[in-house]
């Protein structure tokens, strides 16, 4: 599973209307000097994308935990989705639940 | 329609001094032992009780800091308190709701901007109801003994609402 660089409208379609998993959406605007102004009503939108990414299982099928690190997607320049690739947003989710 | 009562029964032979089971059960009429289990002094403490006991769902942040938004499925769990015989069923039932053990939410908590390391926490909110048990101990048609017991709690949670910090 690589939700890394989707949109949240991404993330919600592989969801989609399961009842049997939450779902834990950091915004992690600060790590990319914005104020988070995430909210409920943007699980589904396309101007979040996602930075990092973790699930209770390998396969978000099978999962009944997921946790997403996003960030404005005007945020997400050239230059902030190669420190994605290098890693840099890795702990901005913290996967605290044990893995299925 | 869902029993309110428990009833319990077995059947005695009483025997008097100097007699033997063989001759009472010729001459001594059985007594049925029986006991009785209800649900009384029934009340709502609260119609929007936080059940603080455990979190359904929690939200630890990251290392840049920020806010968290929890959604989708979560399962709160309905507890009754149970004695003297009063089934889970007879409370549910005497208060009107699923003696089932668990209630799925999907109600979405977004958090405050938070620090590093700070949680975010999801509980459960229902109703809040008390009642005493009671069980009488019939010896044929004698209350022989009566015991009632103290406050029990039942906690029934909202689909549709829910409690973060």
């Amino acid at each position: 599973m690589s939700l890394v660089g989707e949109t949240l409208d991404f993330v919600d379609q592989r969801v989609g209307e399961r009842e049997d998993i939450t779902q834990l959406t950091q915004d992690a605007s600060l790590a990319v000097g914005r104020e988070p102004k995430l909210t409920g009503d943007d699980l589904a939108s396309d101007l979040w994308i996602v930075v990092a990414a973790c699930a209770d299982a390998d396969d978000v099928n099978e999962a009944t935990v997921l946790e997403v690190a996003v960030i404005p997607r005007d945020a997400f320049t050239a230059s902030v989705e190669q420190r994605v690739s290098d890693g840099e947003f890795d702990d901005t989710v913290v996967c605290d639940f044990d893995r299925r | 329609m869902r029993p309110l009562i428990a009833v319990t029964a077995t059947t005695v032979l009483v025997v008097g001094l100097g007699a033997t089971a063989a001759h009472a059960a010729t001459t001594t009429p059985a007594a049925t032992v029986k006991t009785v289990s209800s649900v009384i002094e029934k009340s709502t403490v609260s119609n929007r009780y936080i059940d603080r006991s455990k979190s359904i769902s929690s939200c630890s942040i990251g290392a840049a800091g920020g806010s968290c938004v929890i959604s989708r499925g979560r399962t709160a769990s309905r507890s009754i308190q149970l004695s003297l015989g009063v089934t889970r069923e007879m409370v549910a039932a005497s208060f009107g709701f699923s003696s089932g053990y668990t209630v799925s939410t999907s109600v979405t908590c977004t958090s405050p901007v938070l620090k590093a390391g700070q949680i975010w926490r999801a509980y459960a909110v229902g109703t809040r109801h008390k009642y005493k048990a009671k069980k009488v101990t019939m010896v044929g048609y004698l209350a022989a003994k009566t015991e009632t017991s103290g406050w029990l709690y039942a906690f029934n949670p909202k689909a549709a609402d829910l409690h973060c910090e």
